[in-house]
Parts: C-alpha cells; structure tokens; sequence
C-alpha cells in the first residue's frame, strides 16, 4: 500500500502509480504488496486460531455448560450480523471490481456501505454486550448470571468476550483502513493499473469475515 | 521489465488474463453465502443428536472456502498466496488436533475438576500402572 | 585491476574501489545527519543499527548471566536474596531470546545479506523494515522498564497460574514482548516476500545462496508462530489483571492449555533462533574449505524440513506437565524427526569441509566449535526427545547444558562467526586475525568450561532455577561460573578489537576472503544502491569453488 499512490488524474483520468526505486517493475511491485498482505492474513489467522484452541478444549471439557449457555445468546441478532458481515464482504469485493475498471464513485459507494454495514454490526454487538453485562453473563469472576450455575458457563462467556472483542477491534481496525482507501477514491486514484490498496484493503475485510464465519456457529450454535 | 522474477511475471499474466467479467460471479458468491448461513442456523436450531458439530464445521469451511476462493481471487492467483493460506489453516488444524488429543486422552483426574467431558476409555499402560504406577481409584493404590 | 580483489579471469569482478568511490559513496557515509541513520530506509543501514542494539541487549542478558553464576558460587545465599535471583534469571532469559536471540542474525545479517545476495537493491518493504526495528526498541523498552520497575520472577516462561498469581511486574515485561513479537511478523514478512520477488535475473531458487534459504525458513517459521505467542501474552497480562481463569486451576481453568500454546510458539522460537545459524555456517563452511558446499540441495531443503517439523515438537516441553501419555508418545516420535534434518546439515558440513583446501581463519575457527556444540548439543536434544530419559532430566542442569549448547554453543558461534566473516564487507576494515582466534579460543573453552560441568550437574540431579543446592554440588556449580568468567572474558576481547579494528582497522579489500558468495561481487562496504555498474554475472550455482569436473584434480580452484 505505500507505494502505489497516484497523482490525481488531469480531467478524472488516473495515472500510472508510481514505482518504488527498489522495484524492478510495477508488477512485481502489485505482486510484493499482495503476497505481503496474505503473509499478514496468515498471521492473523494463527492469532485467533489460539482463542479456537481454548474454546475447542474448554467446549470439550464442558458440553452442557456450553450448550445451555450459547441458548443465552440472541441468535436473531448473531443471524442479522452474520448476513451483515457477510454483504459488506460481498461490497468490498465490488469495490475491487469497480477499481479495476477505474469507476472511483462506485468504488466509493461500495466502501461506504461495507462501512456502515460495519458500523451496524457493531451497533447489534453494543446490544448483544449491554444485555450480558445486564444480565451479568460476564467472563470468569465476574459471572453472576443465576440462571445458569454449571461449572464452565464463566469460561463460556470468557471466550465470548475475547473472541467477539477481538474481533470487533478488527472490525474497527478494518473500518479505518477501508475509510482511508474511500478518502483516496474519492480522489479518483484507482484504476486498471493501480488498484492494490483497494484490494488490500478488501482482502483485510474478507478476513474479519471470514473469522466471523466460523467464530458465528461456535459460539451461537452450540 | 528484464529484472523481474519469474513468479512476478505469473501473476502478471495470470492478472491480465482473469476475464474481468460483470458483477454476476460475486453476486452467486453472496447468495451462496447468505443461503448456507441460513442453512446452518437451522440445522443448529434443530439440535441434531450425533454430528451437529461436523456439520456446522463443514458449512462453515465451505463458507470460508467461498470467500477465499471468489471474494478474495485465490481461484484465480495461483503460487505463494494459496500455499500461505493453506499452510495457516494447516497450522490452525494442527493446534487444535494436538491439543484435543492431549485432553481427550488425559487421565481423568489431571482434568479441571469441576469438568464433565464425554465418557469413553481412557486407558493407557502409564495410567494404569503395569510397571510400578499403580494409580487406581482414589483409596486404593496398592502401595 | 587492484591487487587485492578476486581472480583477474572471474566473471563479474568487482571494479577497483577508486572509480566509482566519488560517484557512488558507501552507505555509511552516504549522509552523515542523525538523521539519515534514524530514518533511513537502506537495509544496510538497518542492519548496523541493529546489530549495535543486539549487541547491547546482549550485554546486558550477559550481565544478568553473570549475577546468576555468581550466586551459584556458594550453596547459599552468595551475593543476593532468592526473590532477586529469581528476577536475575527470568529477565537473562527475556533479555536474551526476545531481545537478542530472536532478532539477532535476521536484524542484523538477513537485513545487511539478503538483498545483496538476491542482487536486489533493497527488501521488499524498506519502511516495515526500518519500523520493525522500532518496534524491537519499543518494546525492548517498555520491558527493560518493567525489569527496573521490580522485574518478573517466573522465570521467562511464565508459566501459569504463578504467572497470574505473582504480585512481580509481569504486566509491562509481557506487553514488551507482545511488541517485540509484531517486529519479528515484520522481519519474516519481509524476507518471504523479498524472497518470492526481488531475485535478479539468473537467480533462481535452486541458485539462491543457503543463507537465504535458512533465512527464508526462518522467516516462515516467524510469520506463523508468533501471532500464537502474541495471543498467549495478551491472555495471560489480561488473566493476571481481571484473573479471567481460563488457566487458572483454581477457577477451573487449565494450565496445560497454557503451556501448549505457550510451547506452540517456543518451541519453534528455538528454530527462529538456530535456522539463521546454519545458513551463516553453510557461508562460511564454503568459503573457507574453498569447495563447492556438498548437497546443495539437501542442505536447502533441510531448512525448510526443519521449520516444518519444528511445529510439530512442541509437546515435549510437556512431558512431565501432566499431558496425557499419548500425546507424550506422539510428540516424542515427531521431535525425533528434527534430528534428521539438522543431521542432514551436519553431514553435509563435514562433506564440504572435507579434501577441501581449508583456509584457518576466525570464521572457521567459530565452525569447527559450532560444529561440536550442534553436535552434542544436538544428540542431548534427541536424548531428551526420548520421554523417559526427560522425566529424571526435565528441569535439571541437564537441560539447561542441553539449550546452553544449541543456544550459546552453535548461535552464537555463528553470530561471532558472521561477525567476523561479514566485517569488512559491512565496514570495510578487517580486524586483527590473531586476536581473533585468541578470542574464539576463549570463547570455545570458557564455553566448554561453563556448561560440561552443568551436563554432569543435572544428571546428578540438580534442579534449574534453585537459589539453594545441596553442598555435593558446589564444586561443578565453582567449575562453571569459572568457565563464565572465561566466556566473558573471550567476549570482552573481541570487543576490544573490533571496536579497535571499526576505527584504526586496516582498509579492507572488496572481496578478503575471495569468497564466492554473491554479496561479494559487490564492493565492500556496499555503496548505497548495492550494485553500481552491470548486474553481475551469476556463477552455475552459488558457493562455486570448483568445477565439479576438476574436483578430482588436487590443485583445481
């Protein structure tokens, strides 16, 4: 992403992006920057693979607890937010089609949606948040939710918070990284040749979506 | 362009090649999506007895597999970005099976006290004692 | 043609240094403001500045070393109390991997070699580069702040529940090391993508020098490994702030989850830490033996086997921790599987070194110990692998002699090697050779000295991490603080005259060494752009010393 700024086209027609001295060509420069980018995915993979760890033994250790717990969630609201995520996935991913073909306004009407659809996500999470911490359904210590006493509820609702809040902090991370490449689209920099934040930026969000594709049936489906 | 190396030159041309065709591939992609979600929110509803679990993981991976392949072009870009993804998964799959081994097959009692996990036999030579353990029911080891 | 550069006949000679010195300056004196160095995006550059961090970090990881032994000197309490000594050898374990180990050869050597090697005229991305390098100060920081702030007393593993439960500053030493994870990300992610993208025409992989393939496998094993690490102390600083209980046996928690995706990470760590060290030998082992490396192939693939198999071991950190027998069985098998592939590097060494014409300089001083320390130090490692044997051993000296050996015994004589062998080509001065061997030599003996008697220790018993022993130890534990005062002393002197020979040092030629190695088609040190002029020509293969034809003929070269 950081060498593929384009200068703002004379009459709306973007330029070529410019190429890094120590690139051999601007292909190899778009080629390094994705590869770079699934290496960063892959780590960010194995980072919420660990909370999967946990949650796998501790389900293991702890079916009923988990089962009745998981019925305390709102799966109306875990439903509408995984379709949320799931469409603002499929903006982003327009998004990346309209670079290419150098349509800069759709390009920003797509980010801007995948935002909002981020934006409303965390809205239902706000909710989801507020009535466990109502109803005292909070991790380890804090448990207090008399409507389920088993042993291993508390590690239940550990793991839900840490999953759900680190994956909404990459929700947030994603919403500032899309708004920064919207902010460049409005100034019409992308293109044929030269759409690979937009596409970065798109990949990041496929991410969160897809950790949100599996953190949804473990957690809500019990 | 001469200083380029081959696998630039690859993904290059397999960029130019990926027919930029209309929208319509992403909109399937998303519908696909939203029907399987749906499709796994009622066989969660449904509780089924054996193999809710599997069959959450399988949708949930064919999910996945949707959004890597379409959504993020990996149908399309062949080489180091498909081997690093598969290779994180690997490594997820890796965690997990290892882990799950050693509490599936741990010796009862070294588990968290107040756990419940599924009964099945849990017998292994170091556990039962031929040479010298002699770990039994609590009250009645032998020494 | 100058004198002193490579074979006159040799296809892409270095021009002589005066052409093009005014038309193409070295890096180090292409700009001169703090802030150039400070914010300078040439790999080169990076590379020194972290090589002096390093350097500090292991100063101070050595003076911690130093407290330690010299508790040990008496069964007693010697020179401080036990909560002290606890501190002084968790933070010689912190300081040393997280801030010096792990960054070490890659900070300094992958950033300086790679692109040189790959021709290319930077890494893929030169500002993750230069911020990796502040990430590492960062956090290397915040956690030397922690250590003056009380320091942890867990020792470096922070095993829980101690870890949550201890009322020592475990807080900002963890979130130190969560940082410095995110510069070792940075590093792997770079050299993987710079590998895949920056080749020069001709170089293809199977053409690639053996250090990038150990850096490469290095870098996969740092892309993959440390988010887990990064995750692990999040949770744990989390735990010991609200005290979650997720490894809590008290709260019902477990505290063998803990230690496997504690050892998912640490266990490969040791690879991160080990990798870089082969590839610098399989360098130096060809260049001084004057042969063509023996195996090429086997030894490259041998890297990347080994951060493959390396993932699959970590269990057998855990084998007395109350893992279930089976899975005990399993990981014993699988760690057996690294011996094979380090064994396949061994015996490829030996290969190259053998009938080659062998030029005794430092480098290969530091080899021939290398090679030793790998060895037993190795051998223990499958010994160990060997369940039963870890029960009586697990926690001894016996294992602490065991990491020493790899550790110490082969990283770092391959960091003192790279130091040596790398010198004039980064600074363009050489040192004093004589001092040199004088220091390898203390070092290797004062090695030797220090953890030979920490073998016998553990076998008899011994445990790691004790304050107090019983007095039948004392003799072994006076014989191994000895044999530290000589290591530091070995380290003292080339100290000396490195920084001796960085400032009065005679200039050095492009190429000392005539090595073939293709950082050394380039002069030395390196001008800013790395390769001024034609692209070189690449040899048939890299470590090309002899025409495989004429290898029978005595005096080929």
């Amino acid at each position: 992403m950081q060498s593929s700024t384009a200068t703002a086209g004379v009459a709306g027609v973007p330029h070529r992006p410019q190429v890094a001295a120590h690139f051999a060509s601007l292909e190899v420069q778009n080629h390094a920057a994705r590869l770079g980018m699934w290496l960063f995915l892959a780590t960010e993979i194995l980072l919420f693979a660990g909370l999967f760890v946990i949650y796998a033994n501790y389900r293991f250790l702890f079916p009923e607890a988990f089962a009745l717990a998981s019925r305390e969630l709102n799966l109306n609201m875990g439903t509408f937010n995984t379709l949320l995520l799931i469409t603002s996935s499929f903006t982003a991913a327009m998004a990346v089609h309209y670079a290419k073909e150098a349509k800069n306004k759709q390009v920003v009407l797509m980010f801007v949606l995948t935002i909002l659809m981020a934006l409303g996500f965390l809205v239902v999470k706000y909710f989801e948040y507020s009535h466990k911490f109502h109803e005292h359904q909070l991790p380890g210590p804090y448990y207090a939710f008399p409507g389920l006493t088993l042993p291993g509820a508390s590690a239940y609702f550990t793991i839900y918070f840490l999953s759900t809040g680190l994956h909404a902090f990459h929700v947030v991370i994603g919403m500032i990284v899309l708004g920064w490449v919207t902010l460049k689209a409005m100034r019409n920099e992308f293109s044929h040749h030269n759409y690979t934040a937009v596409e970065l930026g798109s990949m990041y969000w496929h991410l969160v979506d897809l950790v949100w594709i599996f953190l949804f049936p473990m957690l809500y489906l019990i | 362009m001469s200083a380029m190396a081959n696998e630039s030159f690859k993904e290059d041309r397999e960029m130019r090649q990926e027919h930029h065709s209309g929208p319509g591939k992403y909109i399937a992609v998303w519908g696909a999506l939203m029907v399987l979600t749906l499709v796994t929110v009622f066989t969660g509803k449904m509780h089924i007895e054996t193999g809710a679990l599997a069959l959450a993981l399988v949708i949930a991976s064919v999910k996945g597999a949707l959004v890597a392949l379409y959504f993020m072009h990996l149908a399309e870009h062949q080489g180091a970005s498909r081997v690093v993804f598969i290779t994180s998964m690997l490594f997820v799959v890796l965690m997990l099976l290892f882990t799950l081994f050693d509490i599936g097959t741990r010796f009862r009692p070294a588990l968290p006290n107040a756990a419940t996990p599924q009964e099945w036999p849990v017998e292994t030579r170091g556990q039962s004692g031929r040479y010298g353990g002699g770990l039994k029911a609590p009250g009645t080891n032998p020494k | 043609m100058s004198p002193s550069s490579s074979i006159a006949a040799e296809p892409g000679a270095v021009p002589a240094p005066d052409e093009h010195h005014e038309h193409h300056p070295s890096y180090l004196v292409d700009g001169t403001t703090l802030k150039s160095w400070l914010l300078t995006l040439d790999h080169k550059r990076i590379g020194v500045m972290y090589l002096i961090w390093v350097l500090l970090f292991f100063l101070i990881g050595g003076i911690y070393a130093l407290v330690v032994r010299l508790e040990l000197l008496t069964p007693g309490p010697t020179i401080i109390d036990a909560m002290t000594y606890n501190r002084a050898f968790t933070m010689h374990g912190v300081v040393m991997i997280f801030l010096f180990m792990i960054p070490a050869i890659p900070g300094a050597f992958g950033n300086f070699m790679l692109p040189l090697m790959l021709g290319a005229k930077d890494v893929a991305f030169p500002r993750l580069n230069l911020l990796s390098l502040y990430l590492l100060l960062t956090g290397a920081v915040i956690a030397i702040w922690g250590m003056i702030n009380g320091g942890m007393d867990t020792g470096w593993t922070f095993y829980t529940p101690y870890s949550t439960h201890t009322t020592t500053t475990v807080a900002p030493i963890l979130f130190g090391a969560f940082i410095i994870g995110f510069s070792s990300i940075a590093t792997g992610l770079n050299f993987i993508v710079t590998t895949h993208t920056m080749r020069a025409p001709g170089i293809t992989w199977f053409k690639m020098p053996l250090f990038v393939w150990a850096m490469y496998a290095t870098a996969c094993i740092q892309v993959l490994a440390t988010p887990v690490l990064g995750l692990v102390l999040l949770l744990v600083v989390g735990e010991h702030l609200f005290h979650f209980g997720i490894f809590d046996p008290a709260q019902g928690g477990d505290p063998v989850l803990f230690q496997h995706l504690f050892w998912f990470y640490s266990h490969p760590a040791v690879y991160i830490m080990v990798l870089p060290s082969f590839g610098v030998m399989s360098e130096v082992v060809a260049t001084f033996s004057r042969k063509n490396i023996f195996g090429y192939r086997a030894v490259a693939f041998s890297s990347l086997g080994i951060a493959f198999v390396g993932f699959f071991a970590w269990g057998h950190h855990m084998f007395v921790s109350g893992q279930s027998t089976f899975n005990a069985g399993v990981f014993a098998v699988l760690t057996m599987l690294v011996g094979v592939f380090t064994a396949i590097k061994v015996f490829n060494w030996v290969g190259t070194v053998y009938k080659g014409a062998v030029d005794f300089k430092t480098p290969f001083a530091y080899f021939c110990g290398f090679l030793y320390f790998t060895v037993f130090g190795g051998m223990t490692g499958v010994a160990f692998a060997t369940a039963s044997l870890d029960v009586p051993w697990h926690d001894t000296y016996f294992v602490v002699a065991h990491f020493h050996f790899i550790m110490v015994g082969a990283t770092i004589m391959a960091f003192m090697a790279s130091i040596h062998y790398w010198f004039p080509k980064m600074f363009g001065k050489m040192y004093h050779e004589g001092w040199g061997l004088v220091s390898a030599a203390f070092i290797i003996l004062g090695f030797n000295a220090t953890f030979i008697p920490q073998f016998l220790l553990g076998n008899a018993g011994m445990p790691r991490r004790y304050y107090e022993y019983p007095e039948r130890f004392q003799t072994l534990n006076v014989a191994s603080t000895a044999g530290a005062s000589l290591l530091a002393f070995g380290f003292l002197i080339s100290a000396i005259y490195l920084t001796y020979a960085l400032v009065y040092g005679r200039r050095a030629a492009s190429n000392p060494w005539r090595s073939r190695g293709y950082e050394w088609m380039t002069e030395s040190p390196p001008p800013t752009h790395n390769f001024v002029g034609p692209q070189p020509t690449y040899p048939e293969e890299p470590h090309f010393y002899v025409e495989p034809k004429k290898a029978e003929v005595p005096d080929a070269v």
